[in-house]
């Protein structure tokens, strides 16, 4: 009797602590009209700058609408202008010389609806130095090596910053976005020197290109919308579920961004 | 002769026995052997069936008294041996009543206290009805009633469900004490109760929308993990909504979570809730009943807009001690009470710890056996009662949530509470309440890693409140209730600072803020007629804001945000810079339709003057607590309901049904897309450290409107209810939803409870909880997109909310063993085994939208070997069966 009632108590206790589920929700979702999501970046770096076009689809569907039939213009603040070419899948290219400080706008055409949006290009951001230190398997990380940044523009009174990596040419992503944001508020008076740390460490022999990118505050934002979402909980806890904030005027999804990078190569020994 | 008159006398008599009235005109024969008083009465009883009921104080039985032989009616009689003594002479059925001529209709006061006649308790809410005067009163918190009679013979009945009714036949001349003691009912079968959760006559009390639970109840009810949870059990009730699946966040009659004031003896309790929600701070053995106010809240009540909660402690048994306690899988109670002075003093010692840690140290992983997640909760009273006009109550709460993970992550936040109440009774209408309070809400947060992060958040709420209420029993058509009460509020700067790597990225201490807020009040319950009564009352409300403090002063014209700030302003202590106030007026009025049932309606304003700052619909102990202030007026609500209830005989069941209607104005909610927290920082966005609030919140007005029914059977060996509830809630604030009206996540149309319980006999008794409700309002995503390689939903800014879950619903059951081999032993026990959400719906409690990999949400995408489809998915997180033990004691 002893054991059977304390084999009950113990099952019981197991069963209780598993008490939580995740599984798939039954609901039928509503069907909206396709939006166009616009995302692409024009950048001080010498390389084609690349607009990708898509449409927003239903959940039932599983891959994604690319738009090859819009008219994309880039015009930028000193008068330079051009009319991207479409490369199929979506992308359209330009070969503008991205100058920071400039104010770049965005004109797309497609099927008679006009999309508009403004970014400006920040100066480049400077670096003071990458480096690479080593910590050993812990509580809260992983063991690895992990990447630090150090001084980051320090004349900077504020700046909004992502970092991307890519890791033996691979794009990383952190969470599925490519990368890892940060802002700098230099009016706090106890930010005279700012190390990041990347989150994710790396193993020795990996090659790391790192670009620092500086953006302007509506793209900031917009990326915190973004980030919001993934974390949001239907509104019983957090907020309720909105779009990130675009740039974009016309009822579109994505952002459109100028950005400056500083590109910067290091090798884990 | 006088043989056959007696016998015509008999005959008379016989024949009219059935015809009381006119028994003063009965005649009988006179002897000369009757020579005292006592003679007299005795001898036309044992003629005529007449008694004779007089105080021996007052007429001397032995006195001479001279009179004819002969044959007298009685009343002739009586006036004649009585007149000259100034006495005069009533009748009561087959009975007659000597009083004293100088009987003056003067109200007299029959006061009692009413006790269990084995533990010797106080019994609260027992009836004590005058049905001959159509009158009825209920035992106070301390088992005291007091009315005011014109003097006679009274017919007193004392009953209170659980105990046999008594019923006494007194001669009010005088002031009167009563001491009355009821015996608990036996368990017949026929008549076995189990709750007592109505310890008053639904159709005589004033008050609509008014409930009175008691802990007996709440205990019998299946509950979470087993645990016998107050709030939880409110949740069953018409009305009252949970926030979620398990937590206990009250909304009541379509209002928020903050609307409801959650008090313990009348001390504010601002975090009501353990473990995020899921568990009230109450621990079930330390509470007596818990009073909640829906609508036509008193005069003495205010502070919030849409009820009031009172959770009353237990007395103490100021005879001799006790012991109950219970272990179960997660927590244990323990509960001491006894006598300090015999009869004059007592106390109550109750505690309550989980040990969710404890148990998760037998899971073999390091990390779960790091992880330190408890709450305890610590209650504590003591009485005093040295004379009948006095007694001195002081109480105490202390609790604290705690979890820890190694030493690196603490969190700590909890309530502390302590009151002190006088209660002095000038006489037998005046009565006077004097108390004090404190109350002290504070929520930490630390994260210490080595060098690498250094983070703390803290944050604290204090207020000290002195009450003064005053019952004066005006005549026995008016009670008078008025008083004034005053809180001075603090809320403590949060204190927030962040390190990483040696990088400091804030040190931030927002703004301290010091109210008082005041009010007086008055209300009297006026008996206007035997069928109708009626509850007036104003109370009028003061709220100041105080410095120390600075105002922002933004530019006109322009919306508030941190950079239209144009100035600032400082005020320095206890200089008063805003000040609102305002009248709340109260009025119920009960009309007796017959005995049994009645018609009552009432409308009440109540204003609300601190409120919480959250996105959260759910109570959470991080919950942000903020004043009014320049720029946050405070919320007012109208309320408006009217109701019809109904008692079937012997009170064995009874019905009710109440509609309602309600306004709020100055309701806040956040602009959207607010960002909390993130992969990234954004201080001014972040309510947790902004102190220009005003930049981020939007307000407008709610309004609410629902039927409520219930069905309540009290007797038998099966008791329950059904309620159900029929309401709508709505918002509407510029700014939001493009300015259209749109519902909080609570509005949910339909809310059905069926509680049942049932005894099989003294041993083993069943009880058992299904409740349904519609699914709550959602903003649902109309599609998806996929940005930089990863999926998103995407949504309609104009549809906050415009789509529903799946309806809710749950299974709970329980069984009860109880060990009770011998009746007369002191130790008494119990096992409980308890099923929450029996046949295991999954009902949703979060949803997320998140790319699932190969449609199984479990799959962890670095540890699968396979991709094969990766599709932005609807995901549920919900709570499955959850069985439980507990062995519960008393002694």
């Amino acid at each position: 009797m002893k054991k059977l009632l304390k084999s009950v108590i113990w099952s019981v206790f197991l069963a209780s602590i598993q008490a939580c589920g995740i599984s798939v929700l039954d609901v039928e979702l509503p069907d909206g009209t396709p939006k166009l999501v616009v995302e692409g970046s024009i950048s001080n770096l010498d390389n084609p700058h690349t607009i990708l076009l898509s449409r927003s689809t239903s959940f039932e569907q599983s891959s994604s609408q690319y738009v090859d039939d819009a008219v994309i213009i880039i015009s930028g603040s000193g008068g330079e202008q051009d009319t991207l070419l479409n490369k199929g899948g979506g992308r359209y290219e330009s070969l503008i010389k991205g100058i920071p400080g400039t104010t770049y706008q965005l004109d797309i055409l497609l099927d008679g609806n006009h999309y508009q949006a403004f970014s400006t290009m920040p100066k480049p951001p400077t670096l003071d130095s990458l480096s690479i230190s080593y910590h050993s398997e812990s509580l809260v990380r992983e063991e690895g090596y992990y990447l630090s940044l150090h001084t980051l523009d320090p004349e900077e009174r504020e700046g909004y910053y992502r970092w991307i990596v890519w890791k033996n040419d691979t794009l990383h992503r952190v969470d599925g976005i490519p990368g890892f944001f940060a802002t700098l508020d230099m009016n706090k008076e106890n930010n005279k020197i700012l190390n990041l740390q990347y989150p994710t460490p790396f193993r020795a022999g990996d090659t790391l290109r790192v670009h620092t990118i500086k953006m302007d505050k509506q793209v900031y934002t917009y990326y915190l919308g973004l980030y919001e979402l993934m974390i949001n909980d239907g509104g019983l806890i957090g907020p309720i579920p909105v779009n990130p904030e675009t740039n974009i005027s016309g009822d579109a999804l994505g952002v459109f961004q100028a950005v400056s990078i500083l590109e910067k190569e290091i090798i884990i020994k | 002769m006088g043989k056959k008159l007696a016998l015509i006398c008999v005959a008379l008599l016989l024949f009219l026995k059935a015809f009381p009235q006119t028994t003063l005109h009965e005649e009988c024969t006179v002897n000369k052997k009757i020579t005292v008083v006592e003679d007299l009465l005795n001898h036309i009883q044992e003629q005529t069936g007449v008694s004779f009921s007089y105080n021996s104080q007052l007429i001397d039985p032995y006195k001479k008294i001279t009179l004819q032989a002969g044959t007298y009616t009685i009343e002739k009689v009586l006036h004649h041996i009585f007149d000259r003594q100034g006495i005069e002479f009533i009748l009561k059925g087959e009975q007659i009543i000597l009083v004293p001529a100088t009987f003056s209709t003067t109200p007299v006061s029959l006061e009692g206290i009413i006790k269990d006649s084995s533990s010797l308790l106080p019994l609260t809410g027992v009836i004590v009805s005058f049905p001959e005067i159509r009158q009825t009163v209920v035992t106070n918190n301390e088992g005291h009633f007091s009315v005011l009679l014109r003097p006679g013979p009274q017919s007193i009945r004392f009953s209170l469900l659980g105990y046999e009714t008594s019923e006494r036949n007194i001669l009010i001349t005088s002031d009167t004490s009563l001491t009355v003691s009821l015996n608990v009912k036996d368990y017949k079968l026929e008549e076995v109760l189990v709750q007592d959760h109505l310890q008053r006559n639904p159709v005589r009390d004033l008050k609509t929308g008014n409930e009175r639970l008691n802990i007996k109840h709440v205990e019998s009810m299946p509950a979470m993990f087993g645990e016998a949870d107050i709030l939880k059990s409110l949740q069953m009730l018409p009305g009252i909504q949970s926030a979620g699946e398990g937590l206990s966040g009250l909304l009541v009659r379509g209002g928020s979570a903050d609307q409801t004031l959650v008090m313990l003896n009348n001390a504010t309790i601002y975090s009501p809730a353990h473990f995020l929600g899921f568990f009230s701070v109450f621990n079930p053995d330390a509470i007596e009943d818990v009073e909640i106010y829906k609508g036509g809240v008193p005069a003495r009540w205010g502070g919030r807009l849409s009820s009031i909660i009172n959770n009353n402690m237990k007395t103490g048994n100021s005879e001799k001690f006790s012991m109950q306690g219970g272990i179960g899988l997660i927590s244990s109670r323990l509960s001491v009470e006894g006598p300090l002075l015999k009869n004059k003093a007592s106390f109550l010692l109750s505690g309550r710890r989980t040990y969710f840690d404890l148990l998760m140290k037998a899971v073999p992983d390091n990390q779960v056996q790091a992880t330190t997640l408890y709450f305890y909760d610590l209650n504590g009273a003591v009485y005093y009662q040295p004379d009948k006009k006095n007694k001195f109550s002081l109480y105490s709460y202390s609790g604290d949530d705690v979890a820890r993970f190694y030493d690196f992550i603490k969190v700590k936040w909890g309530n502390r509470i302590i009151s002190g109440e006088w209660l002095h009774s000038f006489n037998s209408r005046l009565l006077l309440s004097s108390s004090f309070h404190y109350s002290q809400y504070q929520y930490g947060f630390q994260i210490n890693l080595e060098d690498e992060v250094d983070y703390e958040w803290s944050s604290k709420l204090k207020e000290h409140t002195l009450r003064l209420d005053l019952d004066y029993n005006l005549n026995n058509k008016n009670q008078l209730n008025f008083g004034y009460n005053a809180s001075r509020r603090v809320f403590y700067p949060v204190y927030y600072r962040l390190e990483e790597n040696n990088t400091s990225f804030g040190n931030i201490m927002l703004d301290e803020k010091n109210v008082l807020e005041h009010a007086l009040y008055i209300q009297n319950e006026h008996q206007i007629t035997k069928r109708l009564s009626f509850l007036y009352g104003l109370r009028y409300s003061f709220f100041h804001n105080m410095g120390p403090g600075r105002v922002f002063k933004y530019t006109e014209g322009l919306e508030k945000r941190i950079e239209t700030i144009s100035d600032t302003v400082y005020f320095s202590t206890n200089e008063i810079y805003n000040t609102y106030h305002g009248a709340e007026p109260r009025i119920t009025g009960n009309y007796s339709l017959t005995d049994n049932s009645a018609f009552k309606f009432s409308y009440n304003r109540m204003q609300q003057f601190t409120q919480v700052a959250s996105t959260a619909t759910a109570s959470l102990p991080q919950d942000r607590w903020i004043p009014s202030d320049i720029y946050l007026k405070p919320q007012t609500g109208d309320q408006w309901s009217m109701g019809y209830f109904r008692n079937l005989p012997q009170n064995s069941i009874d019905f009710s049904a109440e509609l309602y209607y309600k306004v709020m104005q100055n309701q806040i909610d956040f602009k959207d897309g607010i960002t909390l927290v993130g992969n990234v920082t954004d201080q001014n966005a972040d309510v947790h450290l902004n102190n220009a609030l005003e930049t981020q919140l939007l307000s407008g007005k709610a309004w609410s409107y629902g039927t409520e029914l219930m069905v309540r059977k009290n007797k038998g060996s099966f008791t329950g209810w059904i309620s159900y509830t029929y309401s709508r809630t709505r918002r509407q604030i510029k700014g939001i939803n493009n300015g259209k009206v749109y519902s909080p996540r609570y509005d949910r149309p339909h809310d059905l409870s069926i509680v049942g319980s049932y005894k099989f006999n003294k041993r083993l008794e069943v009880a058992g909880n299904w409740v349904y409700t519609s699914g709550s309002a959602v903003t649902l995503p109309e599609g998806k997109y996929t940005f930089e390689g990863k999926q998103f939903p995407y949504y309609n800014p104009e549809f906050r909310n415009n789509h529903r879950l799946p309806d809710y619903h749950r299974l709970d059951l329980s069984l009860t063993l109880h060990n009770r081999k011998n009746d007369e032993r002191r130790w008494k026990s119990n096992w409980t085994f308890s099923l929450y959400n029996t046949y295991m719906r999954k009902n949703p409690l979060f949803i997320q939208f998140i790319e699932v990999i190969n449609n199984d949400p479990n799959i962890d995408e670095n540890e699968v070997d396979q991709i094969y489809t990766k599709d932005l998915k609807g995901v549920k997180i919900y709570f499955s069966l959850i069985p439980a033990i507990s062995y519960n004691f008393r002694f």
